[in-house]
Formats: structure tokens, C-alpha cells, sequence
């Protein structure tokens, strides 16, 4: 998977630029707040329709215009695609080769990348809703399935949350606990058979990668059941606390996914380093799954990784992104340790206050 | 720019409340029936006018009719022992068109949706439950959609239902008669293999 071309009107604080780049390694370079994870962010939004930094589409269209444009030319299995996404403040609309997409989900995922940022730090030290959705993204990209799974899943758990609020009757309840259980199921069955995929990966990365002799796992923290029954039993142990709550207090949306760390929550007991480098195992087992899955090799997106790795993960890293076949972005604001490594085919941008020049000298 | 022809402004205005209609196509309509002789505008006006005066609900099905009870109510050539119950008149109709189907009907005009403030009584709930214990029902098809709100409502009534001693059956789900399954959506093709029969 490539990005050919790139092209942003109105986006963030970037100047309208259009890029082409390299099919192998990109360079953003230049001093903090210039607009480098910017450029970063408008490719993963061509992919998520979604943004991961900001939930709010306001701030992602230039202060002064009325819409940003993103476009960008992409080819996937020897065919190439011209993707636009149209934000403005009322809404956003996607179009795939001159075509609208009236379901969003046509279009998302087909662009796929995977994020490095140190920010999703904060998703392994915090509640288990960040650590789920870190999960939740890495599955919809090898299963375009799941996303009707979870969504279904959401529907029911609304509906039901609304009758324990409402005090209904046992009655009304029923059908919605059997729904839930049985979408609640599909989710948790879903998620099962990625995390056996991942495990031995991750633990593999963890290793060669990391350079960890730690013995690394993720999971959820109890046995939790896959099948429907199992849930309708849960949610008959939890009906009590549920009616005292009015909310569900069963299923895979409170499902504890622990990343761990000899056998311990590496949240609770791992050092800085240790979950820096986990993150980065989980999302290079992700990467590597991915390539597995679907034959093809996702756009690497890493926000300024450089300066938060030692020089021993930092060389290991590099070996993978240098056997990596796909095509790499990266942003840094120290372009000197770069250049050393021989990173090939490569191309730079030097991003100034929101303007992005080809430095011709980096060029290979 | 409409405001200067108010009377073409208000028929642009009343237009686009349909569904599935802008602003744009409202005023291509408008201007067609512009151009229509008025015998057309006065047959679409009567049109519009005789289904509001006409059309009521069927008081047993709560199928959309012009009698009461409807003709399909009334039919003789109908197994009385089988009964379909679907969400809307829409839906009745598309089984209807298909003539797979002998029995009468119960439009329960809508589905559970605790979100939108649906429950059992903003539907025609009791009045089934009634007609079931008629005693003349042998078997409930539920024909209620396949979205999580129409399968809910088809558990519920499954619920209610089977201790009355009638068989309850569901309308099958999987991938459509005719089409290819490469064009098939992946959820359907998921489901179909869950729903995989015995040959």
C-alpha cells in the first residue's frame, strides 16, 4: 500500500502543499510546533476518518477557512485510488474515485496505517477503555467485519442501558440481555482470536525489538466466556447491581484488557521503558499481523519515535522498518541521526510554520 | 431568488419535506407540475387528498386499508392457524408481493427501541396477544427486520408468545436468492456461515 500523492487545503496550520512521496522512507523534519504531526494526521485521517488527537472537527480546518480538503493518491494491489475527504463544520463527506461514499465504512480501513506515537502511552497507564480501543482498532483493520459486530454491540448496550434507567420490568429486559449477550459474544470472539494471533508476535518483538528478557502477554484480566451463555450468566450474577447502577455492568465494554509484564500489570509495574517498549512491540506485532492478514503492507506513521528510544531499541527498530517493505512516515526534530542510517529510498520534508519544502539534498 | 414567486416558493417548501428529497429535486418537481396541464395538478391534488380521507388502519391487522376489516382480514382462501407479524404496512406488503404466504397479518407498526421511547405499549403489542388467544393461531411467524431493534422485538414477542402453546418461527436470514456471493456484504456472508443448514 502507497501513498502516491498528497494534497491539503485548509488542514490544521498547514500551508495548501502537495507532496509526493517516496515509496519507502519520508522524513518531516523540523522545530516543535512547525505543523510535522500534522501532515502525520491528515494520512491517518484519509484511513480512520477519524482524527487521534482531537475528536472535535473544528480544530482540524484552518482558522479563517471554511473546509479542508485532503486528497490523496493511493495505490493497493497494483491499482491506484484517488481518495478525498471534505471537512467542514457541519460535516464531513468522502469521495473514492470521483464517487461519493454514502457509508462511511466503504472507506474506512481501505487506506491502512499503523500509528507509532509516544502519546498512546497514556492509553497503557490509563483505564481500560484506552487499552480496549487500541485493541478495537488493530482488529477492524484485519476484519472489516467487526466493525458491524461492535457497532451492533453499542446499539444493544444503549437500549438496554436506557430500560435499566427506565426501572423496566424483567419482561422488557429479556430480549435485550439475550442481544447483548449474543453480540456481546461475536465481540469478545473477535477479540479472542486476534490476541492468539498476536501473543506469540508480540512476545517475539518484545525481544528482538525491545531487547526485553521480560516474558510479555496481553489479555483480559479474568476468564471471561466467549459464548452467549457464558454472558447471560454474567449478566445473571451481575442483575442485582445492575438494577442499583441502571447500567449494563457486563460484557466486553468493561472487559479488562491487561497488558502484562512477567506475569504483572504493566501498568501497575512496569518502568517507563518497559511500556515505551511494549507499546512499540505491540504495534510492531500489529504491523507484522497485519501483513500476514491481509497481504499487504500498511503506511508506518511514527510521531517523533526517535528521540524517545535508547540507541539499542532505537537500532533494532530500524532493522525492522529497513526490512519492512511499505512505506514509512516519520516525524523528528533531529534529522542529523538520520542521516547516518541508510535509510533507502528516503525523502525529506522540512516543515517551517506550516510549510512543508522538498529538501533536494536528502533526496536519493 | 424564490421568495419573489411565493406561491412556487411554498410548493418548493412543502416538496422538500419528503423523504429522500432536497431542496434541488423539490424544485425540478415544482417546475414540472408547472408545466403539467391542470387536469394532472388537480388529479395528484385529489390523489393526495383521497388517501388522507380514505385510508385508515385495519382494526384487526393494523394493516393500512379502506375497509375495516381489510380485505386480506376478510379473505376466506386464508389459513387462519398461521399468522405473520410484521413492523410496517411496507413490510406486509413486500411478503404480500412475494405469494409465498397464505395466512393473515399483524402490523405491530414498529419496533422496541427503548431509545426512541418504544416499548410494548406504543405498539399493537396487546392487541396480538388478544388475537392469539383467539385459540385459532397455530403457528406466529415473526417477521420483524434483521436490525438488533427487530430481532429484540422478535425475541419479546417469543417470549409472550410461547407460553400460549403456539409455535413461534422466524423468517430466515442469510444471503439473497439470484446474487453472486463475491457481491455479497462480508456482515451477510458472516451471518449466512453462522446460520449454515444441514443438506
Amino acid at each position: 500500500m502507497r501513498l502516491r500523492e498528497l494534497k491539503l487545503q485548509g488542514f490544521r496550520n498547514l500551508q495548501d502543499l502537495r507532496v509526493e512521496p517516496s515509496t519507502g522512507f519520508n522524513v518531516i523534519w523540523g522545530d516543535n510546533a512547525q505543523g510535522k504531526t500534522n501532515l502525520l494526521e491528515a494520512i491517518y485521517l484519509l484511513g480512520q476518518l477519524k482524527s487521534f488527537r482531537s475528536n472535535r472537527r473544528e480544530t482540524l480546518i484552518k482558522i479563517g477557512r471554511d473546509e479542508a480538503r485532503l486528497s490523496a493518491g493511493i495505490c493497493m494491489s497494483g491499482v491506484c485510488h484517488r481518495f478525498e475527504l471534505l471537512l467542514t463544520r457541519e460535516g464531513q463527506s468522502a469521495d473514492i474515485d470521483g464517487k461519493r461514499i454514502v457509508n462511511a465504512a466503504e472507506m474506512l480501513g481501505r487506506l491502512k496505517t499503523v500509528l507509532f506515537t509516544s502519546e498512546e502511552i497514556s492509553l497503557i497507564r490509563g483505564n481500560p477503555g484506552g487499552r480496549r480501543s487500541l485493541l478495537d482498532r488493530a482488529i477492524f483493520q484485519t476484519n472489516s467485519g467487526f466493525l458491524q459486530i461492535a457497532r451492533d454491540f453499542q446499539r444493544c448496550l444503549k437500549q438496554r442501558n436506557r430500560l435499566l434507567k427506565l426501572a423496566a420490568e424483567d419482561a422488557q429486559l429479556r430480549p435485550w440481555s439475550q442481544k447483548l449477550a449474543e453480540s456481546g459474544a461475536r465481540l469478545r470472539q473477535a477479540r479472542e482470536i486476534f490476541l492468539q494471533r498476536l501473543r506469540p508476535r508480540l512476545r517475539d518483538c518484545y525481544r528482538t525489538i525491545c531487547g526485553g528478557t521480560e516474558e510479555v502477554d496481553l489479555g483480559f484480566s479474568e476468564r471471561i466466556g466467549l459464548t452467549t451463555d457464558d454472558l447471560l450468566a454474567e449478566l445473571h450474577r451481575t442483575a442485582a447491581r445492575e438494577r442499583q447502577y441502571q447500567q449494563t455492568l457486563a460484557g466486553p465494554h468493561r472487559d479488562d484488557l491487561q497488558f502484562r509484564i512477567d506475569g504483572r500489570p504493566l501498568k501497575n509495574y512496569g518502568s517507563q521503558g518497559q511500556q515505551r517498549s511494549f507499546l512499540l512491540a505491540f504495534k510492531t506485532a500489529q504491523v507484522l499481523d497485519l501483513e500476514e492478514q491481509t497481504r499487504q503492507s500498511p503506511v508506518l506513521l511514527l510521531d517523533d519515535l526517535n528521540s524517545e528510544l535508547d540507541s539499542f531499541r532505537r537500532n533494532a527498530f530500524f532493522e525492522f522498518l529497513l526490512a519492512h517493505r511499505g512505506q514509512v512516515f516519520l516525524t523528528t526534530t533531529d534529522i542529523s541521526s538520520l542521516r547516518e542510517r541508510d535509510l533507502n529510498p528516503i525523502r525529506c520534508f522540512e516543515i517551517k510554520a506550516g510549510k512543508v519544502q522538498p529538501d533536494p539534498s536528502m533526496d536519493s | 431568488m424564490l421568495d419573489s414567486i411565493p406561491s412556487f416558493a411554498r410548493l418548493v417548501a412543502e416538496l422538500a419535506k419528503f423523504p429522500g428529497i432536497g431542496k434541488k429535486t423539490a424544485t425540478r418537481l415544482a417546475f414540472f407540475l408547472l408545466r403539467q396541464p391542470r387536469a394532472e395538478a388537480e388529479a395528484l391534488a385529489g390523489a393526495i387528498l383521497e388517501l388522507k380521507e380514505k385510508i385508515g388502519f385495519c382494526s384487526r391487522c393494523f394493516h393500512i386499508t379502506e375497509s375495516d376489516p381489510c380485505p386480506i382480514c376478510t379473505d376466506p382462501g386464508r389459513d387462519e392457524g398461521l399468522l405473520c407479524v410484521v413492523e410496517q404496512p411496507q413490510d406486509l406488503i413486500a411478503i404480500e408481493r412475494s405469494r409465498s404466504f397464505r395466512g393473515r397479518y399483524h402490523v405491530l407498526q414498529g419496533a422496541l427501541s427503548p431509545l426512541d421511547g418504544i416499548g410494548p405499549d406504543q405498539l399493537r403489542f396487546s392487541e396480538l396477544l388478544q388475537r392469539l388467544k383467539g385459540g385459532a393461531v397455530r403457528e406466529l411467524l415473526v417477521a420483524t427486520n434483521f436490525t438488533v431493534e427487530g430481532d429484540a422485538t422478535a425475541l419479546y414477542l417469543a417470549g409472550q408468545v410461547r407460553p400460549l402453546g403456539i409455535r413461534v418461527t422466524r423468517l430466515a436470514h442469510g444471503i439473497p436468492t439470484g446474487s453472486d456471493l463475491e457481491f455479497v456484504d462480508d456482515a451477510t456472508v458472516n451471518r449466512a456461515v453462522e446460520g449454515r443448514r444441514d443438506l
